[in-house]
């Protein structure tokens, strides 16, 4: 059970705790873990602009990737550039994860009040169990 | 970090896979498991005493008979394998109750079916289930 967990990630504090969240389960069911995060891009960015968010998503994965591999739990990452809610899903299937790992908010404040836009699109459009936290 | 953990059940397919969930995280968590079931009929007829009211009354005490029967086999299951388990009946719409079960018991994960028993009002995700991700305080594993 859990053999591998897909986690996607977007920087916030949310994600703070299901980052501990997921390191107590993967510790427990001795699972992978593959980190994702996605960047969406618009014609109206600037080539600038767009490497600028490239980096950034670097950034955020690295210190999640460091974090995880510093309990000694097994890694993988991602970086795409699209809709998140559908690559989560196309990942999940492609890594053949067992179990997704969200937030119930999103890095979006205004549409935060309930459940952030790409937690609900994973939780309509899954196939596998999802673990919001 | 999972010592209490309440399972929503009924008969449906979804529901009989997150026993096997909640199965096998109670072994590794050592968690302690509540099993909910619930069972309601909306007050459609303002509460008129009727010939629909008995037929109603009927209907009730069929479900609350069912869902003993779902939870004493469940709980069965659950004990074979050496797991603390509790049950609970309990009158009342589904999303709700289980929300407010939750937080009255102190527990730290709710897991149930994304789909339940209902009627097809939502094809995707239940209305107890939306309910739950909505309201809930704890963490909700939702098995598809």
């Amino acid at each position: 059970m859990f053999k591998k967990i897909l986690l996607p990630v977007d920087g916030t504090e949310h994600s703070e705790k299901t980052i501990q969240c997921v390191k107590d389960i993967a510790k427990k069911c001795n699972s992978t873990v593959v980190i994702f995060h996605s960047y969406s891009s618009n014609p109206l960015y600037t080539m600038d602009m767009e490497e600028k968010l490239r980096q950034y998503s670097f950034a955020i994965v690295d210190k999640v990737v460091a974090e995880l591999s510093n309990d000694d739990i097994s890694v993988k990452s991602k970086i795409m550039k699209g809709h998140a809610g559908q690559l989560i899903i196309d990942l999940a299937k492609e890594e053949n994860c067992d179990l997704i790992v969200m937030g119930k908010h999103d890095n979006n404040e205004i549409k935060n009040f309930l459940i952030g836009s790409v937690s609900n699109f994973v939780i309509h459009n899954s196939k596998i169990p999802i673990f919001l936290v | 970090m999972f010592n209490k953990i309440l399972l929503a059940t009924d008969d449906s397919v979804p529901a009989k896979k997150a026993i096997d969930y909640v199965q096998n995280i109670a072994i590794k968590y050592n968690a302690e498991v509540i099993l909910l079931n619930t069972y309601y009929i909306p007050d459609m007829f303002n509460g008129k005493p009727s010939e629909h009211y008995m037929y109603l009354s009927k209907v009730e005490e069929n479900m609350k008979e069912h869902g003993e029967k779902i939870l004493y086999e469940t709980s069965e299951k659950m004990k074979a394998k050496n797991i603390n388990v509790n049950t609970l009946l309990i009158k009342g719409p589904t999303g709700p109750t289980i929300v407010s079960e939750a937080e009255k018991n102190n527990c730290d994960l709710i897991v149930m079916g994304s789909r339940g028993l209902g009627n097809v009002t939502s094809i995707l995700i239940s209305s107890a289930s939306n309910y739950t991700i909505h309201h809930a305080k704890c963490p909700v594993l939702l098995i598809k």
